[in-house]
């Protein structure tokens, strides 16, 4: 093939999915000329499994990506067609953001942003080589020969890289939604030494509305008050869809029992490892057998459209097995099914052989994010994005790469467990993952990174100033309530009694009252004439903070205890080999691993307490590590 | 640190049959090599591993001691590293003398309980069994080396691993709700439960440590009264009995004589003010002053008082302060005319010189200290393990608050995970991860 060079780039982004997206606005952004190349520019930013964004954790990485100037929650507030808080009243650490997405209009519109973007060019295009000059980044080349030349690389493949398509017996190489793969690139990276892993995911079949009996299934409604996303979005947003719920039955089960023998998952035609969290069909009617019926949700694929997605079905069954099942659930007796489910099994790499920055250790300048990395889901792909591309730019102007804690934020969790511990499986974001959650909350992503996004360059300004205006209008609500002392009076004790709270016989502060479960902030308005207008999200801030003072107090007492570790750096170059009284094991980890802390060190799997401990002889004996660290 | 070959002697110090050096690390088979010369004429480094070898330890031409070898190879041996034992002759020049070839050889003389270090560094045993065998070589009563050993085999790590199990329960079940929640997740609830009863379970343990650290440090009992009411002649009346024996005399410290005697298998540090001798001027003063002095450290203090004279000023000023602390009023001289009523002061009659009482004072005495005591129960005697657990059940009491406030039981999980990783930290395990991967194991979740 002639070889041409085509121009010459800052940052290549290979993938728009949403670590792409993210990834290449972040960088064109902070200044770096960068091109996006997908194989595909109508698969740029596609929802190829469910058409939601948010849930449980998730939501939570949504507003840390807004609050450090990612696009998703804007696009995702524009573009939503149902919008739900779910575990309301399970404590505010696990309230979570979750929306219904019309995904052709959340595609077009993140396209279209792309297009806007200064510095940034799209370009449809297979990259099927990385070239380095003296270990470096020097070059991509796309399949018609056009070579780039560019100073970093990010790398987010999703499930497009060596794809394979699986459906009973029948297997193609494919990308999701009938898109071609990219099937060169692997190969290229496995020369340069990269460690290649298989994985595997699913999704499920599409139906058409017109074939549902609605009148069996039970509806489920948005919330009425919608909170969005993004921190900037203003305007109030309207549901126009509901969802729906049925349940699979003991005659599904039985239809899928019959027919394991043609699930390649059971026959072996399937070598990649799938999620245990989000398991085929076929595989939660195995594991759990005892269960009678799984919930299954009938969600809407867009505003123009009657096609519609059936969460919690994803199989790899054959198709005439899929109808079959489908049809035994109530309201889907008659069902239409428009798009067959599949598995796609695809190369991802081993995620420890990233930085924190996520950048590769063995080669400088050429950056993972999202599937590519080992992770599931569209929030996580665009929360690594979002951070690979604004390590990208800092490696190229010479600054200190943005690693984010697990006490600050989903994504520092997220990353940090990715390059830490790796994962078996493709990895899912979980509010159990994160140790210190009440601080992390949804509702308060804003406080915890805006600031930083604003140092970065991604928070403008305006956007900057108007969250210093929020913070110091919080701020003096809740010491207005630390000062305000109700009395003993009528009007008090009336609405202490509606609440069925204890009554009072002397003055007491507002806060203390607000710190009763039964006793809500809304609920005092009547007996606090002082009280300024704020706004909900304000005033949402003021109660929580105060309602549970004590607890986020504790947890910040834990948080600091944990942040000793982490900030007991460990220089480079450490020779574990000769490191004496760490096992085989401790040493050939921390060799690979190369954690920056003894807090990171302690987090590797295979690295016992008693290695801590010899690790931390060690540093003390050297001098080395520390005990200042940098954390942003 | 964790460096070079290790060589000390393991027996006690003293003249025995047989008294062992121990030697461990990367060379302690190559130094082996240097000193011992086998029957068979075969070098330990083509011998496989755990065998026992006849031989003789020889320091260039001269035969050091006749010795029978044990060669184990790592990782299975305590240290987890090249373990070789010499079984030498007892006798303290003997041992020395082998010890002395060994490190003239390339080893060195190994820090009090550096066998043990190496073996949790090398991740042999965790912190708690660590600490297990040091109380075991230290153990002063059979007592304290059965409470000790209970550590040393992990029984206590067993036990917190129990309460550990049963929090983290709890955290993985509410943690599976908000994370799934659009599955069907039963809460099995009882949480409440199971709080309660890890709350006793841990109230149990703090209450065992008082019982443990008695067994495992002795108790300390002060033996107070004023001058000639026949503290001495109490004294010698309590050691001389086959079940107190003494074992020592430590000295004198701070002007108090201490003696350590063992009742029942509970070590006593006796801490003597009697010992004072009473030649010195303001000896009045000075008797009040040391009482309170000895009192203040005490476990259990007896108070003497002479019954055949009328209290003094001074009895009573000491029967008030004796009154603050756990203690047994004896009434001395029974044997003479009484001037006072036993039962008054709830004082125990007791004649020293002719003994009479003992049996029940020794048993009094024994009641008193081993109060609390639980046959078979784990008990704690480390204060370390206790201020955890202390922790863990502060952290417990207020997850049970949180849940009869009504407030949102996630917010329990702060404090569940609070003293999940308290009792980690008595064992040297890191926790956090746990839950997650407990999730999966026990509930069924989809998307």
């Amino acid at each position: 093939m002639v070889e041409y060079l085509a121009e010459q780039i800052d940052v290549a982004v290979i993938g728009g999915g949403h670590a792409g997206c993210e990834a290449a606005l972040a960088a064109a952004r902070l200044g770096c000329r960068t091109v996006l190349f997908s194989v595909q520019l109508d698969a740029i930013a596609n929802l190829p499994c469910n058409p939601s964004i948010g849930g449980t954790a998730k939501g939570h990485l949504v507003r840390e990506i807004d609050a450090l100037g990612g696009e998703m929650g804007k696009v995702a507030d524009k573009t939503l067609l149902q919008s739900r808080i779910l575990n309301r009243g399970k404590g505010p650490a696990v309230y979570s953001l979750r929306a219904q997405i019309d995904r052709k209009a959340y595609q077009r519109e993140m396209k279209h942003r792309l297009e806007l973007q200064e510095n940034l060019t799209v370009k449809q295009g297979e990259i099927i080589e990385i070239r380095l000059k003296e270990g470096k980044i020097a070059s991509v080349m796309t399949e018609l020969g056009a070579i780039y030349e560019a100073k970093a690389v990010v790398l987010a493949t999703g499930t497009f890289l060596a794809g394979r398509i699986i459906i009973g017996d029948y297997s193609r190489s494919g990308g999701p939604d009938g898109f071609f793969p990219a099937n060169e690139l692997s190969a290229c990276l496995k020369r340069l030494g990269v460690q290649i892993l298989r994985f595997k995911t699913g999704t499920p079949a599409r139906i058409n509305r017109r074939s549902v009996d609605f009148s069996q299934l039970e509806v489920q409604e948005g919330d009425e008050t919608i909170t969005p996303f993004s921190f900037e979005t203003d305007e109030p947003l309207k549901n126009t869809e509901v969802c729906h719920l049925t349940y699979t039955n003991e005659k599904t089960h039985q239809v899928i029992r019959d027919n394991l023998h043609r699930s390649p998952l059971y026959s072996g035609v399937i070598e990649g490892v799938g999620p245990r969290y989000c398991p085929s069909i076929e595989d939660k009617v195995v594991r759990f057998a005892e269960k009678e019926r799984h919930q299954v949700f009938i969600e809407p694929m867009g505003g123009d459209t009657e096609e519609l997605y059936v969460q919690g079905m994803s199989s790899s069954l054959p198709e005439d097995v899929q109808i079959k099942m489908l049809r035994t659930m109530a309201g889907l007796e008659k069902v239409e099914m428009m798009r067959t489910a599949y598995a796609i099994e695809y190369d991802c790499i081993d995620s420890t052989q990233l930085k924190p920055s996520l950048e590769f250790k063995e080669i400088p300048g050429l950056f993972g994010a999202g599937q590519f990395n080992g992770s599931s889901g569209y929030e996580e792909a665009a929360a690594q994005g979002l951070m690979a591309g604004i390590n990208a730019a800092h490696y190229i102007q010479g600054k200190e790469a943005v690693v984010l804690d697990r006490s600050t934020a989903y994504i520092g969790v997220l990353i940090d467990d990715l390059v830490t511990k790796g994962t078996p499986e493709p990895y899912r974001m979980m509010t159990a993952r994160a140790e210190y959650r009440l601080l992390l909350r949804q509702d308060n992503a804003d406080l915890r990174l805006t600031e930083l996004g604003h140092q970065i360059g991604l928070i403008s300004d305006a956007r900057y100033q108007t969250f210093l205006d929020k913070k110091a209008e919080i701020n003096r609500e809740v010491e207005r309530l630390e000062a305000l002392i109700f009395p003993p009076s009528e009007a008090v004790l009336a609405v202490l009694n509606q609440a069925g709270s204890t009554p009072i016989t002397t003055g007491i502060r507002a806060s203390e009252l607000l710190r009763r479960p039964e006793i809500s902030y809304a609920l005092l308005e009547p007996i606090d004439p002082d009280r300024p207008q704020l706004a909900p999200a304000v005033a949402e801030q003021v109660e929580i903070t105060v309602k549970y003072q004590g607890y986020i107090e504790r947890q910040m007492r834990q948080a600091e205890q944990f942040l000793k570790l982490e900030n007991r750096k460990i220089p480079d170059g450490i020779d574990y080999e000769h490191l004496h009284g760490l096992r085989l094991e401790a040493r050939q980890k921390l060799a690979k691993i190369r954690p920056r802390s003894v807090g990171q060190a302690s987090r590797i799997s295979g690295v016992s307490p008693a290695d801590i401990t010899v690790l931390l002889i060690y540093l003390k004996s050297t001098k080395g590590g520390s005990d200042h660290g940098q954390e942003a | 640190m964790n460096e070079g070959t290790i060589a000390a002697i393991s027996t006690p110090q003293g003249l025995g049959g047989i008294a062992i050096v121990r030697l461990s690390g990367p060379e302690a088979i190559t130094i082996a090599d240097r000193v011992f010369v086998s029957a068979t004429g075969k070098k330990l480094q083509e011998t496989p591993t755990h065998r026992v070898l006849y031989g003789h330890v020889k320091n260039g031409e001269e035969t050091v001691d006749e010795v029978l070898l044990v060669l184990m190879r790592g990782p299975k041996t305590f240290t987890r590293e090249d373990v070789v034992e010499f079984n030498c002759h007892g006798g303290p020049v003997v041992t020395k003398a082998v010890l002395k070839t060994l490190i003239a050889n390339g080893a060195r003389l190994a820090e009090p309980g550096e066998f043990t270090k190496r073996a949790f560094l090398n991740g042999r045993i965790d912190l708690t069994q660590a600490e297990g065998i040091i109380d075991l070589i230290n153990a002063k009563t059979d007592r304290a080396r059965k409470l000790a050993q209970t550590a040393s085999d992990g029984e206590l790590s067993q036990e917190f691993f129990g309460i550990r199990d049963r929090l983290l329960s709890i955290s993985a079940e509410l943690l599976a709700v908000v994370d799934f929640p659009e599955e069907e997740i039963e809460e099995t609830g009882g949480m409440e439960q199971v709080l309660a009863e890890v709350h006793q379970q841990l109230t149990d343990l703090c209450e065992g440590y008082e019982q443990g650290r008695l067994i495992r440090d002795g108790a300390k009992v002060a033996l107070i009264g004023c001058p000639n009411v026949g503290k001495s002649s109490v004294l010698k009346c309590l050691t001389r009995t086959e079940r107190a024996i003494v074992t020592e005399i430590a000295g004198t410290t701070r002007d108090v004589l201490t003696e350590d005697l063992n009742v029942d298998g509970i070590p006593i540090q006796l801490m003597d003010t009697a010992g004072i001798r009473e030649s010195e001027d303001r000896i009045e003063s000075l008797g009040v002053e040391r009482s309170r002095q000895a009192l203040s450290e005490a476990d259990l203090v007896l108070l003497v008082l002479d019954r055949s004279r009328s209290l003094t000023e001074e009895d009573q000023k000491l029967l008030a302060l004796a009154q603050a602390r756990p203690h047994i009023v004896i009434a001395n001289k029974t044997d003479l005319p009484s001037a006072w009523q036993a039962e008054k002061y709830q004082a125990f009659s007791f004649c020293a010189k002719t003994g009479e009482g003992r049996a029940e004072l020794l048993n009094q005495l024994s009641e008193k200290l081993s109060g609390l005591h639980r046959e078979n129960a784990v008990l704690l005697s480390n204060v370390r393990h206790f201020e955890q657990v202390t922790r863990a059940l502060a952290s417990v009491e207020q997850a049970q608050t949180t849940l009869q406030s009504g407030m949102e039981a996630d917010l329990a999980v702060i404090d569940i995970n609070a003293a999940i990783e308290a009792l980690g930290e008595i064992t040297g395990e890191t926790v956090s991860e746990a839950v997650t991967d407990r999730i999966f194991s026990q509930f069924c979740l989809g998307k």
